[in-house]
């Protein structure tokens, strides 16, 4: 493990891979552009996993495209900055974009059966990458598909490399995606909840292999999820979103034990566990807001047990509460929140 | 006419089987054990968790229950008639008292309808009501299922996931059902928005006493809902018990391997935990292995385990378990499997099974 200096400021090590500053999003709707994604700011180094935590439509995803530059046509970045490997994203030219996806970024998602081309095999799909961005031959491509595949842990790579994605089982398709997103070797993988369709065995299996690929080719891993389970298991550092912010942001196990908001304190309690029977589950009560109709203050404040009138006062911003570990919460001093036993 | 014993299983599954025919390689039709020879009851108010990795069989098990698929064969008794042998009238009659809760409940509801029409055709099936009173039970049923009377008049796409099932549990419960099968309902829906909604089939239970046939893949949501749990592995019951038993005396290797695979929200926890990594993927179902069809994956795989199907045996903890371990043998006899060296953790990378037919079995 490498959570050897988990620095979320990054500050005194190699310098980061990426590095996301003040990134706000806005999609335009029917009354004007509407804020999906507020004030976010991250770095990822080589080899670190950093974990994506929240609800859906959190701004989980949309992070994630505005690295990839695959935000809808309907989106914009009134301000922020993206660098990838120094280089910046915002405002880049197309020609950039597609250099760096594929070569330098690589992303996968959930669901690869929408992602690859039926109408392809697998090693045409994957030799395509190669082909583009570094100009490989033919055969090189084929070769490097078969290399791939094995790495993956596909056996009889040699002969599954002429197979079509219909062929293989959803655990091996999300297999067959690694091996196209990591076939240019890029700096940094961005995996977008991509066992929540799997069964458990093959998310443990998949989690194995994420884990390995990274220890031998130095990825960064952006890993995406709801589940609290898969982060407890793969990522270094994790963040909190609600409501298109980042609320916390700590290491995987000071934020489990020791979380300093109370959003994260009630995800924690709501996961039911395997282990233990708990009487009544806990839920959040109410739900999250819609981007156009947040609630002044704290995003949170109408949902939190803890609110006070101060809550409903001022957004509250992104600030530390110990080294390498922040929080949105103005309360944080003064609760005690509760976090995983142990 | 009341019951003389409460606690009289309403609903009796025995032997059930459903077997598909497709097109397995080379074009040729092939039948396809979805199913094999399950058997369950279940009481007024309790919960059957039915778990496994997918192409198991728990939804086929749910769907022929209700006769949603035919089964091939095995009695399906609730309240001692046979559901199987029923006229497609008869069987429209007593489905009143089985309903189903899908994973996406936006495609059970009709779009074009709003919610007041879409309960009124539901509550019209089982009770003879004025227009008025439709309406009257329309909104109870919306208040019973947490949501307020104004939604009566608006349409499903104005409604968030959680809402939605919220509603299709509403239509469920509009013919006072008994049992409601529960396909993977809590699934899609976000953490806070599934714990809601498990409350309130909890709360339902209790009021009416319905019992839920449970089908889902998350095993800690299973735990906390189910009183009673089966595992189903290629379309056969490996391991069924109690809840507790089921989950801190795992007696079927299979078992033991799901828990193991299920990532526990604790990193010091997790990343310390001694895990038993499945091998390779589901079998191909129209040529299931010969005897146990776990063995091909099974860490403690011994002899007769290629040869012969082993018996679901019950064991001294109240669990019944397919498993040669228990049966022949020096191993297991009764005791759970946890106690055998998690053997073979070998190279948990390479995936091992080879080739995976497609099928549309599930």
């Amino acid at each position: 493990m490498t959570a050897s200096e988990p620095t979320l400021a990054g500050a005194d090590r190699r310098s980061p891979v990426l590095s996301i500053e003040n990134l706000t999003v806005e999609l335009a709707g029917e009354h004007g552009h509407v804020r999906v994604l507020d004030d976010v700011n991250f770095e990822i180094g080589a080899r670190e996993t950093l974990g994506l935590v929240g609800e859906s439509g959190s701004g989980k995803t949309i992070t994630a495209l505005s690295v990839m530059g695959l935000l809808p046509k309907s989106a914009r970045i009134p301000s922020g900055s993206i660098e990838m490997e120094g280089e910046q994203i915002v405002g880049c030219p197309l020609s950039d974009l597609q250099r760096l996806r594929g070569s330098r970024m690589a992303m996968v998602f959930q669901e690869p059966m929408t992602s690859l081309n039926p109408a392809f095999t697998v090693g045409d799909q994957i030799g395509e990458t190669v082909r583009r961005h570094r100009g490989a031959s033919r055969r090189a491509a084929r070769a490097r598909a078969v290399e791939m595949l094995d790495l993956v842990g596909i056996p009889n790579a040699a002969r599954r490399v002429r197979s079509y994605p219909h062929e293989f089982s959803g655990g091996m398709r999300q297999r067959v995606m690694m091996a196209i997103a990591l076939a240019c070797e890029p700096a940094l993988l961005i995996a977008d909840e991509p066992t929540t369709a799997l069964d458990v065995t093959i998310q443990a299996q998949l989690l194995d292999l994420l884990r390995d690929l990274q220890d031998q080719l130095d990825l960064a891993l952006l890993f995406i999820t709801h589940d609290l389970g898969v982060v407890a298991d793969i990522c270094d550092r994790v963040m909190v979103m609600y409501a298109g912010q980042v609320i916390e942001g700590a290491d995987a196990e000071t934020l489990f034990e020791h979380p300093e908001h109370p959003y994260t304190e009630g995800l924690l309690r709501a996961m039911p566990h395997i282990e233990t029977r708990s009487g009544e589950l806990f839920s959040i009560p109410g739900s999250p807001p819609a981007p156009l109709d947040r609630p002044p203050g704290c995003a949170f404040n109408p949902r939190c047990g803890y609110a006070e009138p101060t809550c409903t006062a001022d957004a509250p911003p992104l600030r530390s509460i110990e080294p390498n570990h922040t929080t949105r919460c103005l309360l944080a001093e003064k609760l005690r929140l509760q976090g995983v036993q142990e | 006419m009341t019951n003389p014993r409460e606690s009289e299983p309403f609903l009796q599954v025995s032997d059930l089987s459903v077997t598909f025919r497709v097109t397995g390689s080379g074009f040729r039709r092939v039948p396809l054990h979805a199913v094999s020879d399950v058997s369950f009851t279940l009481q007024p108010g309790e919960t059957l968790g039915l778990v496994g990795e997918s192409g198991s069989g728990k939804s086929t098990t749910g769907r022929a229950v209700l006769r949603l698929i035919e089964p091939t064969h095995g009695s399906v008794r609730l309240r001692g008639e046979e559901l199987t042998e029923m006229s497609r009238k008869e069987l429209r009659r007593k489905r009143q008292a089985m309903q189903m809760v899908f994973q996406d409940p936006y495609s059970s509801l009709d779009p074009s309808m709003t919610i007041a029409d879409s309960l009124a055709e539901a509550i019209k099936q089982h009770e003879d009501l004025g227009r008025t009173d439709v309406r009257e039970r329309a909104s109870e049923l919306l208040d019973e299922v947490g949501l307020g009377r104004h939604h009566l008049d608006r349409y499903p796409y104005e409604f968030s996931g959680g809402q939605r099932q919220r509603i299709a549990i509403a239509r469920a419960l509009a013919v006072r059902p008994e049992l409601i099968v529960c396909d993977e309902a809590v699934s899609a829906l976000d953490v806070s928005t599934q714990n809601q909604i498990i409350k309130l089939l909890e709360r339902l239970q209790d009021q009416e006493g319905v019992g839920y046939l449970f089908i889902a893949h998350d095993l800690a949501v299973v735990r906390h809902i189910s009183d009673r749990v089966a595992v189903m592995y290629l379309g056969r019951v490996v391991e069924q018990g109690p809840v507790e038993q089921i989950f801190e005396r795992p007696m079927h290797p299979y078992t033991n391997v799901l828990l193991s695979a299920h990532p526990i929200a604790n990193p010091a926890r997790q990343r310390g935990r001694e895990r038993t990594v499945l091998r390779g993927e589901l079998p191909d179902p129209t040529a299931p292995p010969s005897g146990c069809a776990f063995r091909t994956r099974c860490p403690h795989e011994f002899e007769p385990c290629a040869t012969e199907l082993p018996d679901l045996v019950e064991m001294p903890n109240g669990s019944f378990v397919r498993c040669h371990l228990h049966d022949q043998g020096p191993v297991l006899g009764g005791s759970t499997v946890r106690v055998l060296p998690p053997e073979s953790r070998g190279d948990r990378r390479a995936a091992t099974s080879d080739e995976t037919v497609s099928t549309d079995a599930e």
